[in-house]
C-alpha cells in the first residue's frame, strides 16, 4: 500500500479511489484515469478495491435497478392518504 | 407461585411485544415502494402495469391491515399481497388472451390446435432463469441498502440508480461535488461489504 503522506510521486490511495468511483460513472477525466492506473500498478489493496467496484457496478447494471419519480412516489403518498383518511 | 406467574405473564407481553413488527402505513411509499417497484417491475416488465400493481398492494395493505400480526416484516407481509396481485393480473391477462386466440385461428379445421403451440410459444424459458437472477440480486442489493446510513443509501440510489447529475444531488443535499464522491465511495464500500459472501466472491 501507497503511503498517503509520503508519496508525491503517485496519487494518493483516497484519491485514487475516488477516481475510481467516479470512473463508474463515466465522470473520472483522462488525467484521473491516468493517475489511477499508474496507482493501481503499485497499489495491491486499491487494486483491489478496484476489481471489487467493478464487480459491484457490473451487478447494479444486471440487476436493472429502476425507482419511483419523486412525482410517483408523491401520488402513491396521497393515495395512501386519502385511503387512510376512509 | 401466582405471583410468579404474574411477573412470567406479563414478561411474556412485553417480550412479544418488543419482538413484533408494527405496522405504519406512513412510512410504506418511503420505505418500501422502490423495492416492491422493483419486485413487480421484473415479473410484469412494465412501468405503469408495475405502478398500478403497488398502488393496489397499498389499498389492500391498509383494508387488511387488521390482520396483521406483526410475525413477518411489514415488507414481507407487502411483498405476499403483491405476489398476489401479480398472479391476479397474469389470470386477467390471461383469460382475455385465450379468448381473442381462439377467435382468431379457429377458421380453419384443418389448422385446429394449431394456435395453442403459436400463440403460447414465447421467450420465457430463455428469459426465465435471467429474470430469477436478475430479481434475486435487485432483492439483495435493496437489502444491503436498507443496512446503510440512510443518507448514503439514497444518494446512492440517486446517482447509480436514477443517473442524476452530481450538480443536481449536491444541490438537493447541500453539499459539495467532494462531499457527494466521499459518500459515494462509503456506500459503495458499505454495500460491496454487505454483498461480499453471496454475489462478489
Amino acid at each position: 500500500m501507497i503511503s498517503d503522506k509520503t508519496n508525491k510521486e503517485y496519487c494518493k490511495c483516497s484519491e485514487a479511489n475516488c477516481y475510481c468511483d467516479k470512473a463508474q460513472y463515466n465522470e473520472a477525466k483522462d488525467w484521473e484515469k491516468a493517475q489511477l492506473l499508474s496507482h493501481l500498478d503499485k497499489c495491491p489493496k486499491c487494486k483491489d478495491y478496484s476489481e471489487r467496484n467493478k464487480k459491484l457496478t457490473e451487478l447494479c447494471n444486471k440487476a436493472k435497478l429502476t425507482s419511483l419519480q419523486e412525482e410517483e412516489r408523491l401520488e402513491l403518498k396521497k393515495l395512501l392518504q386519502e385511503n387512510l383518511k376512509k | 407461585m401466582v405471583k410468579f406467574l404474574r411477573n412470567f405473564t406479563a414478561n411474556l407481553r412485553l417480550f412479544m411485544a418488543e419482538n413484533t413488527h408494527q405496522i405504519n402505513p406512513d412510512r410504506w411509499v418511503d420505505e418500501y415502494s422502490d423495492y416492491l417497484f422493483n419486485y413487480a417491475i421484473v415479473r410484469v416488465n412494465d412501468r405503469e402495469i408495475a405502478k398500478d400493481l403497488i398502488s393496489e398492494t397499498f389499498l389492500a395493505g391498509l383494508r387488511s391491515k387488521k390482520y396483521f400480526k406483526g410475525e413477518a416484516t411489514e415488507r414481507t407481509w407487502l411483498i405476499s399481497i403483491l405476489k398476489r396481485k401479480i398472479i391476479d393480473h397474469y389470470r386477467k391477462i390471461n383469460s382475455k388472451k385465450g379468448q381473442a386466440e381462439v377467435k382468431i385461428n379457429y377458421t380453419d379445421e384443418d389448422q385446429e390446435g394449431d394456435w395453442l403451440e403459436e400463440k403460447v410459444a414465447d421467450n420465457f424459458e430463455q428469459s426465465a432463469e435471467d429474470n430469477l437472477v436478475n430479481n434475486e440480486l435487485g432483492a439483495a442489493i435493496y437489502d444491503c441498502l436498507d443496512k446503510i446510513n440512510p443518507k448514503h443509501a439514497k444518494i446512492f440510489k440517486m446517482k447509480t440508480i436514477d443517473n442524476f447529475d452530481t450538480e443536481v444531488i449536491c444541490n438537493e443535499f447541500g453539499i459539495s461535488p467532494s462531499n457527494l464522491w466521499v459518500i459515494i465511495h462509503r456506500a459503495r464500500t458499505a454495500l460491496a461489504e454487505c454483498m461480499e459472501e453471496k454475489w462478489l466472491k
